[in-house]
């Protein structure tokens, strides 16, 4: 998968789960921690959200793996480091 | 005069720290002023026995506020900003005066022209003894106004202990709060207050305030592990742990004690119905434990654990007694047994448990199925790596309808009408319920 596609797959999800038009979602958007545009329960939503949309195209990833947990760089903190994730999964 | 020994302690302490909060810290003496001024106010506006529901999060006002209500010998009623159906559950607890707070710390002051006469209420106003009103997430859903009467609660506080520098997110309305925050006030301890209550911020918390004690949840465990928030701030001044309200993954637990060996891991045990028991785990890293202490009898029949306690419940107000005549309350918790240890599996029944908090599928069911297009819908857990048991639910439509625009639906349309962890994360179009041979609806 090419970077821009998963990037869009997760800010379509973001943007679909924060449904706000007023909150830019872009490469940058910080998923994890202070900044964060959504909460812990709305993490765990988002990460559902992007599994499915990601089985749409018949690729069949689990985002919340021990491997995921245990980096010593969460893999979840930005749209951009979660694409990457993606791709390295989906590869 | 119910709280005179912890009034007398804060009168030796008023130098020392007591609360921290919105970046400051509170000293005895603050709180012990406010206090005063809440008693006052209590003694103008109320009776003593009278129903007062405040609606707060922790804070030096709301700290005062709740020692005062108990020496005044009111019953106490404490809602949290996240509660929904605060309306209600006014109704069921025969709410007389409302002390409603915004996040501001502004009050209102308001009469509810209830006029509280439970049988329950009357046999605690009899004993002259200061009540609270916890609601308690019954089997059918719906919340259950559960009294106690403070003076048991008060007299485990009697004997002063040693207290650790403890940080408290738990909502205003949460049993166990209370009691953390009693137990650490008789003992003049320090409480912390994070703004936020996300991983990061009670991390940061933490490491600036030099925090030893943190109450948590597994969950919260977790979402620390995957955060990697202790890597940003050092929290090596903690010393011990406390998780409860929820099964912990061994994983997660195993997990925690290699990173940080030196940290004490205990298990708490707690139900609304009867007090906060002390537990002794096997060892740090082992899920085995020992539930009781002097005031409790433990019994475990067909692998379910009963529980009978000195400081239960009266009862509910709106609500059968939840005891056999014998003063047994079924816990509904599986257990399973090794000697003195036991081992929590797992709840009876179809409670889903979302990162601690309790879901009942009949309440959120009936939530999806007043929505526009939504026939039936059967609400089940499904386990989650993060939150331990995510929401989810079958939904058979009456018309067509793209999965994608039913989902944005189902989540605009339960906002208002759920909190958050309640709301269905996986959504599934189906053809027809599954129904088990007792005619009874098969979750999951």
């Amino acid at each position: 998968m090419e970077k821009n596609e998963a990037i869009q797959i997760v800010i379509e999800a973001v943007k679909g789960y924060i449904d706000d038009e007023n909150v830019p979602v872009n490469a940058e958007t910080v998923l994890l921690g202070n900044n964060a545009v959504v909460d812990s329960i709305g993490l765990v939503n988002l990460i559902v959200d992007i599994e499915s949309a990601l089985a749409e195209k018949d690729i069949e990833v689990t985002l919340t793996s021990e491997d995921a947990m245990s980096r010593r760089k969460s893999p979840f903190r930005s749209v951009d480091t979660l694409s990457d994730y993606i791709i390295e999964l989906s590869a | 005069m119910y709280i005179d020994f912890i009034i007398e302690r804060f009168k030796e302490s008023l130098d020392k720290e007591a609360v921290i909060w919105n970046n400051s810290v509170y000293d005895y003496r603050y709180l012990l002023d406010k206090y005063e001024f809440w008693l006052d106010f209590l003694k103008e506006n109320t009776q003593p026995g009278s129903v007062v529901a405040v609606r707060a999060d922790y804070n030096p006002d709301s700290i005062s506020l709740m020692l005062a209500l108990i020496e005044n010998g009111n019953i106490f009623v404490p809602f949290s900003f996240a509660n929904k159906d605060i309306e209600e559950k006014i109704q069921s607890a025969e709410v007389e005066h409302y002390i409603k707070f915004d996040k501001e710390g502004n009050f209102q002051f308001i009469d509810t022209e209830i006029k509280a006469n439970h049988q329950l209420i009357e046999e605690l106003r009899q004993r002259k003894h200061p009540g609270v009103i916890v609601f308690s997430s019954g089997s059918t859903g719906k919340p259950k106004a559960a009294l106690h009467d403070y003076t048991h609660l008060l007299n485990k506080f009697k004997v002063q202990r040693a207290t650790l520098r403890t940080v408290t997110f738990l909502l205003f309305d949460h049993w166990g709060g209370i009691n953390t925050l009693l137990y650490i006030l008789s003992n003049t301890g320090v409480i912390g207050v994070p703004d936020v209550r996300s991983p990061e911020e009670v991390c940061e918390f933490i490491e600036r305030y030099k925090i030893e004690l943190l109450p948590t949840t597994p969950t919260f465990i977790n979402l620390i592990l995957i955060s990697k928030a202790y890597l940003k701030h050092d929290i090596s001044s903690l010393k011990v742990v406390s998780y409860g309200t929820e099964m912990m993954p061994e994983s997660t637990l195993k997990a925690f004690n290699k990173l940080f060996p030196k940290i004490t891991l205990k298990q708490t045990y707690g139900l609304t119905e009867l007090g906060v028991m002390r537990t002794k785990s096997e060892s740090n890293d082992s899920l085995w434990v020992k539930v009781g202490g002097e005031d409790y009898e433990t019994k475990v029949v067909d692998n379910v654990l009963f529980i009978k306690a000195k400081t239960s419940i009266l009862g509910y107000l709106n609500a059968p007694s939840p005891f056999d005549d014998e003063g047994w309350y079924n816990t509904g918790d599986r257990v399973e047994q090794k000697g003195e240890y036991i081992r929590f599996l797992g709840r009876e029944n179809d409670i889903i448990n979302v990162g601690g908090q309790k879901v009942f599928p009949a309440e959120v069911e009936s939530v999806l199925m007043q929505i526009d297009n939504i026939n039936e819908a059967t609400v089940f857990g499904k386990s989650n790596p993060i939150m331990g048991n995510v929401v989810a639910a079958k939904i058979i439509l009456d018309k067509e309808e793209p999965l994608n625009r039913l989902k944005s639906k189902i989540r605009k349309y339960c906002k208002n009408k759920l909190e958050a962890y309640k709301v269905p994360v996986h959504i599934e179009i189906t053809e027809k319920t599954k129904v088990s041979e007792r005619f009874k609806k098969v979750r999951g």
